[in-house]
């Protein structure tokens, strides 16, 4: 616990210290924007009649609480292996790798919910979005949210250990590819049948939709509406323990490997 | 003399470019990772204006946008933050007291960049327009050649300012370009046409050099695009005079930003 805490300072120092409190909280507020701004466009030009607003946009911010994870603890490896050059050291310490990566995720997750937070408080007024928040869930889902994202950052954090020059543009792939497929912007019932029902099985898609409904106190499209608010809840524990579990043996596999390969200091400078 | 420095900054320019260009080949995961990024984005939005019951000519809107997204990304991750990345690897110190100019290294780094997204991009056009069953017309693929032409040097001119910006700068320079990259690409009209953000937000976008040229080429490229900001005409005469200034602020902001870096002795702190 000691371990993950430090490691949650650190996280903190490396996404705070590069400027001025005061300038690092409007970057808080202001970096989710980017998120959900084409969300509120579109929508807003082409999709008032659908009355899909509150879908897409409660669905890509909680997507992009969940890539913030994802991307950091796949990032971190590189970050630290070829631009700081500590990741020697981290090795060196006490604390496990996964421990650190999870401590560091779990800043970077706090900080984008309290951007989401920020936001949400003129989104809902202006957007006259629904709010009829059920905290017991939110604060479940959210937890639950973290581990899934956790779990799949620590199985792409495994391949960056064991690979020198892959560019975390293949992150960004993979993070694309499930956001089409995770429903976050509109419901998968647009897609062809096969990939409408394989949206179902993205581990992201129980997640958001629970987020949806915990927040907005409502069922908003047919997507996953067969299952009740518990039975979503299930499912999000289930990825979240397979996931978590999948990904700490990676990890744990992949720096065994790393330190045999002599990956783990490693510099290249592409 | 004069035709030593020309020379030296001609060779300058073909070494950067060179890495740039076959660098960016050795790993084909790279290559593969950043096309099928760009397929996903665009599959995202096609999918969302079918849900949305728009019409069909969206399609060839997004497989536009999608083309033109990589090379803004190269221009603000390739170009704009690459002085930075120098000087955290250590390179720049060494790029600085070489004869070669600094001007010569951003100028081989834009040429280089853009030939190697050149590719992704067609790649990403590929695959667009063969799953998407997208139509584009070809009467105007020349005139359209010139304003993808004129839209690169506006873009790659804006490129090489923020670069100088990002000299002096450290971490923040970073997190700033992170925090600009996706509301610039929605402004800028790359999965819309800009026309929609109202005057108001338009003429802060036309700023952005896709901006104007992706309406352009939307004009030219799109048989039913009628939502233009402009006629393409315009468009081209402003990306021309947008891309003079750029390289005019972009040679002056250079210049002083270096001496800035220098006088600080900003040039080699790494880690800030």
């Amino acid at each position: 616990m000691k371990g993950f805490l430090a490691s949650m300072y650190v996280g903190l120092q490396i996404e705070s210290n590069w400027t001025k409190k005061w300038v690092w909280l409007l970057y808080l507020a202001a970096y989710p924007v980017g998120s959900f701004l084409a969300v509120i466009i579109l929508y807003g030009v082409f999709g008032q009649k659908t009355g899909l607003l509150p879908y897409a946009l409660y669905g890509t911010i909680f997507y992009y609480s969940l890539s913030m994870v994802f991307f950091d603890m796949a990032f971190s490896v590189h970050d630290d292996r070829e631009h700081y050059q500590t990741l020697k050291y981290i090795f060196l310490s006490s604390t496990s790798y996964r421990t650190y990566l999870c401590g560091r995720a779990a800043t970077r997750y706090l900080i984008a919910l309290a951007g989401i937070g920020i936001n949400l408080c003129w989104l809902v007024p202006v957007l006259h979005l629904p709010f009829h928040p059920s905290w017991a869930y939110l604060m479940a889902g959210a937890f639950l949210g973290y581990l899934v994202a956790a779990g799949l950052g620590l199985a792409m954090a495994s391949v960056f250990l064991l690979t020198i020059k892959l560019d975390v543009d293949v992150v960004d792939a993979l993070f694309g590819g499930l956001f089409v497929l995770s429903g976050a912007l509109f419901p998968p019932t647009a897609f062809p049948a096969v990939f409408a029902r394989i949206a179902e099985f993205v581990p992201m898609s129980p997640f958001i939709e629970l987020m949806r409904r915990a927040i907005s106190g409502k069922v908003l499209t047919t997507f996953l509406s067969d299952m009740s608010t518990v039975q979503l809840l299930g499912r999000v524990a289930l990825s979240a323990a397979i996931l978590f579990a999948l990904g700490s043996v990676l990890v744990s596999f992949g720096s065994r490997q790393a330190q045999r390969k002599g990956y783990i200091d490693v510099t290249t400078a592409f | 003399m004069k035709k030593k420095q020309l020379l030296l900054f001609l060779r300058t320019l073909n070494a950067r470019a060179y890495v740039r260009i076959f660098g960016q080949m050795r790993e084909a995961t790279w290559v593969v990772a950043s096309v099928l990024g760009g397929f996903f984005t665009m599959t995202t939005y096609i999918y969302l204006y079918r849900t949305l019951g728009t019409g069909s000519e969206f399609s060839g809107l997004v497989v536009l946008g999608g083309f033109m997204t990589p090379f803004f990304m190269n221009v603000l991750w390739g170009v704009a933050t690459q002085l930075y990345w120098e000087k955290e690897m250590g390179n720049l110190e060494l790029m600085l007291v070489s004869p070669a100019p600094l001007s010569a290294f951003l100028v081989g780094l834009s040429v280089g960049g853009a030939m190697h997204t050149m590719l992704r991009s067609l790649a990403v056009l590929f695959f667009g327009i063969a799953v998407f069953k997208v139509k584009f017309t070809i009467l105007h693929l020349p005139l359209a050649f010139l304003v993808f032409l004129v839209t690169l040097f506006s873009m790659y001119g804006l490129g090489i300012v923020f670069s100088s910006l990002f000299l002096y700068h450290g971490r923040d320079a970073w997190r700033t370009a992170d925090l600009v990259m996706e509301p610039t690409n929605v402004l800028s009209g790359s999965y819309f046409p800009a026309r929609f953000l109202g005057v108001g937000l338009v003429g802060i976008a036309a700023l952005i050099p896709t901006t104007l040229g992706l309406d352009a080429l939307r004009q030219l490229l799109v048989p039913s695009f009628t939502v233009k900001v402009l006629d393409w005409r315009w468009e081209l005469l402003i990306l021309i005079g947008l891309g003079l200034v750029f390289a005019f602020i972009a040679s002056w902001a250079l210049r002083s930003v270096e001496y800035k870096a220098r006088r600080d002795a900003r040039l080699t702190l790494r880690w800030q």
